[in-house]
């Protein structure tokens, strides 16, 4: 190890030490074990939050985007990039499609089922939308490092594609829960009669972003590992008085309204959308960016009032003497 | 069942039509002529092949003729006219109640013959020794939910053999004489509800009941043939040719749905169709006397097949990512096969092989609504009442009509005449005729790539879109400041590289 690479590490834990002794003050008795979903049911913690206000934090979004222009560029560029792509495979419209092309997983998943079913059929599009899933597991991670980057205040650079392979993971985790709860819904809602079956897909949406959206920021900012992340994601979403619910659902709700409106540009079939479809699309999405934005802006805030989760169990010593 | 002649202006046209459709047998020779004519339009889709083509006929675009508005009737009057067929120059279709004709010159009403409450389905014109017959279909069972059950007064001929014990449905096959709108013969029992129309077959008409029965009756005698019991739902139109009835059955929860052949003299089941994929549904069949053509739609895919007429094996499936109205048998002509989805998506395939050959997308609902080809044009009628004709060699819109918010349920080429059923506000029979004022358009379907007003498009957008983003990111970021004042990084104003950890760093060290 080097003296600087020394010095960066000193420096590491002298911080983690540091957050470490203010989440953990409160609690002077030994932490219980970590068991399944331990993070979902466990209490909320308790006291004010630091979090920043939902329209602030928007505020903070949308500028963030709107003053970085290598994220809008990239943004834009994506989208088109897919769209092409997408023709190419043979899509054949609605382009309105593409509103969510860049939305928070698990709204941004059902946009990968929606069009690896248009494209392949309902058979091959269950194989296509792993595919799909992968790469929009690239992008956010690519996105939300870059975000991270610009509200840390150091412009995008190499330390982006650091930071995006560290975050790659987590949001390949996050889009495969993503297909896992769109799954699930679909199967629940038949089963419980159409009146509930619109209420548990708009649930599984907004609690898959209300509980999985911190979760890639953490993997970016912090270099946390899958179930880290996720857990912590859990409990920063939970604390109380934060309105990430509210934020979750607005969004969500906001999300799907632009999709279905209708009558709007693009939202038949063809694949030659007009410059005011393309504008929509195109907003629409450095909106999704925006929230994006948005999420990392209101973690970064309350980094440090994330209480750490229980240890993790202990294998059981192994028996002595076995042959 | 009772005929109501109209005006006397109306009961002569009828008896023009009568005169001709008797004379016609005469000129081509005793006993039972053809049902079928290519040219003409005596069934459901044209004929009992049902390619819903025809290879003359008005060409577009259209002007509307005259319109003749009958309200729709049955249980809450929510129920319109069946598709319309062809008898001589009257047009014909069944309502929840009536039998209606309507003279193609005038639009004038030539007559309207009561029925008992059923599902209004396409009638069919046969054309016997006796005269040209309107066949049709009468009796909805119980009836649907709201509607009183009703009692045919009439002596009945049993289809039931065996003398079943429970009392029979009201459902019968029935026929009047075009000229006299006489009943023919007594209403025949059927053994269920039919909403598969009539189909008929030279001297055979053909019906199947809901629960899979096919009921074939002598259009001579007015007696049962044969029946056959096929035990699954049976919902769509039969076809026939080639002395087979072809029969679209659907699948339940554990069966698949099937395309089941019959030998049209004795009923015996000649072969079974089952789909390769796990389908839920098949649509009514065609046939262009050598393939049959069917859609079976599924979870998992859609496919249109072409299966051999002669042993029922497949020629060919073409999986398309669509949905399709069941009551709709794929169109044929040209060596073509014509299929429309549910959002108007045409799709033209090679019926040799499969191979697409063009699209078009309307982007308007097709559904209750049934194209058809008439020279070499395929008119396409949508739920908001659109027509839109498009050149079926090139695969380009030639012509369109605005939507006025009446669905074009069905249209029928009569000579250089196009009639067609309206729902909804504007009920009732429509004729259109060429116009030649109308400007036609060379159109390509939104569906083909036109590169370069595409990357036009999307670059104009673009160029919008990140001006705006440059003004809003140079006004608003010098008022919010960094997001961070106190992050170091904000300080040094370099990346904070301490941030990103190896994330094993972090490890609990081993116990």
């Amino acid at each position: 190890m080097t003296n600087k690479n020394k010095n960066k590490r000193s420096r590491s834990e002298n911080r983690v030490e540091g957050r470490s002794a203010s989440r953990s003050a409160p609690a002077s008795q030994a932490p219980r074990r970590r068991g399944l979903l331990d993070s979902i049911f466990a209490p909320r913690v308790a006291g004010a939050t630091s979090m920043p206000r939902i329209r602030t934090s928007l505020a903070r979004g949308a500028v963030t985007v709107a003053s970085t222009p290598i994220l809008t560029v990239s943004a834009i560029a994506i989208v088109a990039i897919e769209w092409l792509g997408a023709l190419a495979l043979g899509f054949e419209g609605p382009f309105t499609l593409f509103v969510t092309a860049l939305a928070l997983p698990p709204v941004g998943t059902s946009f990968d089922a929606t069009l690896s079913t248009a494209l392949f059929g309902l058979r091959g599009g269950f194989f296509a939308i792993l595919g799909f899933v992968a790469l929009r597991a690239v992008v956010q991670a690519l996105l939300v490092a870059s975000i991270v980057e610009v509200l840390r205040s150091s412009p995008p650079g190499r330390w982006t594609m650091v930071r995006t392979l560290r975050t790659l993971p987590v949001t390949l985790a996050i889009s495969l829960a993503g297909v896992g709860l769109l799954t699930l819904a679909s199967l629940l809602g038949p089963l419980l009669g159409p009146a509930f079956a619109l209420l548990i897909q708009m649930g599984a949406l907004v609690g898959g972003v209300y509980l999985l959206s911190f979760a890639p920021v953490i993997a970016a900012d912090e270099g946390r590992r899958i179930p880290d992340s996720l857990g912590r994601s859990v409990r920063a979403a939970r604390m109380a008085g934060s309105g990430n619910l509210t934020l979750a659902a607005i969004y969500v709700v906001a999300s799907i309204a632009v999709l279905v409106v209708p009558g709007k540009p693009g939202s038949e079939l063809g694949v030659n959308p007009l410059v005011a479809a393309w504008v929509i699309v195109l907003v629409t999405n450095l909106l999704h960016l925006a929230m994006q934005a948005t999420v990392a802006f209101r973690y970064l805030s309350v980094a440090d009032d994330v209480p750490e989760g229980a240890p993790k169990r202990q294998p059981a010593p192994r028996a002595r003497g076995r042959r | 069942m009772m005929a109501h002649p109209i005006t006397p202006g109306s009961r002569r046209r009828a008896l023009r039509a009568a005169a001709i459709a008797v004379t016609l047998p005469a000129l081509l020779g005793a006993g039972v002529a053809a049902a079928q004519v290519d040219a003409e339009w005596t069934e459901f889709q044209g004929g009992p092949a049902r390619i819903g083509a025809v290879p003359d006929g008005p060409q577009p675009g259209y002007r509307q003729a005259w319109r003749t508005p009958i309200a729709p009737g049955g249980p809450g009057e929510r129920y319109g006219l069946s598709a319309p067929v062809i008898a001589g120059d009257v047009a014909v279709a069944v309502g929840a109640e009536q039998v209606v004709g309507i003279d193609i010159a005038s639009g004038e009403q030539a007559f309207s013959v009561d029925r008992d409450l059923g599902p209004p389905v396409a009638p069919a014109v046969a054309s016997t020794n006796a005269g040209t017959l309107i066949v049709y279909t009468q009796g909805w069972g119980d009836g649907p939910p709201t509607a009183t059950p009703t009692t045919d007064a009439t002596p009945t001929t049993d289809a039931s053999p065996t003398g079943d014990p429970e009392p029979p449905v009201d459902s019968h096959l029935a026929a009047f004489d075009l000229g006299t709108q006489e009943p023919v013969w007594p209403p025949v029992q059927l053994g269920a509800v039919s909403r598969t129309g009539v189909t008929i077959d030279g001297d055979m008409a053909f019906v199947g009941g809901n629960g899979g029965t096919v009921t074939a009756v002598d259009l001579v005698e007015g007696s049962v043939a044969w029946t056959q019991e096929l035990d699954a739902p049976l919902v769509t139109s039969l076809a026939a040719a080639d002395g087979q009835v072809l029969v679209s059955l659907q699948g339940d929860g554990d069966t698949q749905p099937v395309i089941v052949s019959l030998d049209a003299a004795s009923g015996e089941e000649r072969w079974r169709h089952e789909p390769l994929a796990a389908s839920a549904i098949v649509s009514a069949v065609s046939t262009d006397g050598s393939c049959v053509f069917a859609i079976f739609t599924g979870l998992s895919e859609t496919s249109v097949v072409a299966i051999n007429l002669a042993d029922g094996s497949l020629r060919w499936s073409q999986r398309l990512n669509a949905a399709f109205d069941l009551v709709a048998p794929p169109l044929v002509s040209s060596s073509k096969v014509f299929v429309t989805d549910l959002i108007g998506h045409t799709r033209a395939l090679d019926a040799r092989t499969g191979e697409g050959l063009w699209d078009f997308a309307m982007n308007a609902t097709v559904f209750r609504s049934v194209p058809a080809v008439v020279g070499s044009h395929l008119l396409v009628p949508t739920l908001e009442g659109e027509l839109g004709a498009i050149d079926i060699e090139s695969g380009e819109l030639v012509w369109r009509r605005p939507p006025d918010g009446s669905s074009i349920r069905a249209l029928a080429p009569a000579g250089e005449r196009l009639v067609a059923i309206r729902g909804e506000a504007l009920s009732g029979f429509e004729a259109y005729d060429h116009d030649p004022a109308a400007e036609l358009v060379r159109e390509m379907s939104p569906t083909t790539l036109a590169l370069g007003s595409m990357l036009g498009a999307m670059a104009l957008a673009v160029a919008a879109v990140l001006g705006v983003m440059f003004l809003l990111g140079r006004t608003l970021a010098p008022r919010f400041g960094p997001a961070f004042p106190d992050d170091p990084a904000a300080e040094t104003g370099g990346p904070d590289v301490e941030q990103i950890r190896d994330p094993w760093e972090d490890e609990d060290p081993a116990p």
